[in-house]
């Protein structure tokens, strides 16, 4: 390994990976912040197994996920988790949909969401399927590509691309009805 | 559209501090054990090649200085192309002016002579080399013809001549080695030099007569220490 592989790996990853903490969180900066930490200092340690050609984002995302599971099974919280899960296994316990309903807007997101308009965005977010949440979550709140989003979950990028845009359709049901 | 725009505002809201993106990466950093860099030659294996470098390049000047310096390595030798190539670059290096270009054939025409003698004593033929004996005068010369002082020139062509008539010495004892075809085109090869030193005599005396000339005409004039005066008592005769 050299420091400047890990380097550009680190600036490559570091939003992405911080913004999808941030979101599972619900806003507590913090806590992203110290997750995200302690994901890094894992993908170090680890960073003899990553193969850029191979893996891209898939990894360190893989990393994180299992990251978080880890750190809300500690807890004791629950937290939503694909029906689908990416590597084939369930982590997670599934929260009930009145959880979820809350959850958003709940801790960090009411500090940071000012406007109406961006909270009411944000609890119709919550109103999506898990899958069609996480896929806008990744693409329009992470900032991942399809080809990206497609390596994650195991889909071809077109097919990434279809089931986003089927997940924004659905969003802007919710919205319209706010 | 809107929805997007909705999103991308709350994912700018989202970004990290620029202060825990720098202050994470200083502790990755000091985290990060770099290993020392090994280069291609501090390999094991380069240790071998660099001995095995070394010895070609020792085998190779070597070989290259002896061709270069050895009457052995003639014609006859299997490092006899290696050798010209030598001369060619030294040919290219040295001569510079016509006078270190005469000088070198000359040189030149030791070496061959060197090599004629060694060809000799073995009873092989030596006719490409006597070949480019003669060629080698012709140059040498050639070069001799702009050569601008005399007294260079005299001695560059005291010692071409010489090895032309050591040479001639040489090729009265080869014409009982060579075989009759070889000695006839000897004795033309003989006949051409001499006629060819004849011209070269001739030039040689005329530049000298033409220099005595000069030096006379020069003698008979008057020597004139006031120009400046001269040449205002000149003026009035040629208006009358």
């Amino acid at each position: 390994m050299t420091k400047n592989n890990f380097e550009k790996f680190y600036n490559t990853h570091f939003d992405k990976i911080y913004r999808f903490v941030f979101f599972r969180v619900r806003g507590n900066k913090e806590l992203a912040e110290d997750l995200t930490s302690e994901i890094f200092i894992k993908a170090l340690k680890n960073f003899d197994a990553y193969e850029e050609e191979k893996s891209k984002s898939a990894w360190i995302f893989t990393i994180a996920r299992n990251h978080l599971a880890n750190h809300f099974r500690d807890t004791g919280k629950r937290v939503e988790i694909s029906l689908e899960a990416i590597d084939g296994e369930t982590h997670i316990e599934i929260e009930s949909q009145e959880e979820i309903k809350t959850n958003l807007l709940a801790d960090g997101f009411e500090q940071f969401v000012k406007k109406d308009t961006e909270r009411e965005l944000l609890q119709a977010l919550n109103k999506l399927s898990v899958d069609a949440r996480q896929l806008v979550t990744l693409k329009y709140l992470s900032g991942y590509s399809y080809k990206e989003i497609g390596e994650m979950l195991g889909m071809s990028e077109g097919a990434a691309k279809v089931a986003t845009y089927r997940a924004m359709q659905e969003l802007k049901k919710y919205v319209s009805k706010i | 559209m809107f929805l997007k725009y909705k999103l991308w505002k709350i994912k700018k809201i989202a970004n990290p501090s620029k202060q825990f993106r720098a202050a994470l990466w200083q502790k990755l950093e000091r985290e990060i054990i770099v290993e020392p860099r090994v280069y291609f030659w501090q390999m094991p294996v380069m240790r071998y090649a660099a001995v095995a470098l070394s010895l070609v390049l020792a085998l190779g000047i070597g070989t290259g200085a002896y061709a270069y310096s050895s009457p052995e390595v003639n014609e006859a030798h299997p490092l006899y192309g290696l050798k010209k190539e030598i001369e060619k670059i030294e040919e290219r290096v040295v001569a510079r002016t016509p006078e270190s270009l005469a000088t070198f054939q000359a040189k030149q025409m030791e070496r061959r002579l060197a090599e004629i003698e060694r060809l000799q004593s073995r009873k092989l033929n030596f006719e490409k080399t006597l070949d480019e004996l003669n060629k080698t005068e012709e140059a040498g010369l050639k070069a001799l013809d702009f050569v601008t002082s005399l007294k260079v020139q005299g001695i560059i062509k005291q010692r071409i001549n010489l090895q032309g008539e050591e040479r001639q010495k040489q090729l009265e004892k080869a014409k009982m080695v060579l075989p009759q075809e070889a000695e006839k085109r000897i004795e033309a090869m003989m006949q051409k030099r001499e006629k060819r030193l004849e011209i070269q005599e001739q030039k040689f005396e005329k530049k000298l007569e033409q220099i005595e000339k000069q030096r006379e005409e020069i003698q008979q004039q008057p020597i004139n220490i006031l120009p400046n005066k001269g040449r205002a008592e000149e003026k009035p005769k040629n208006s009358n």
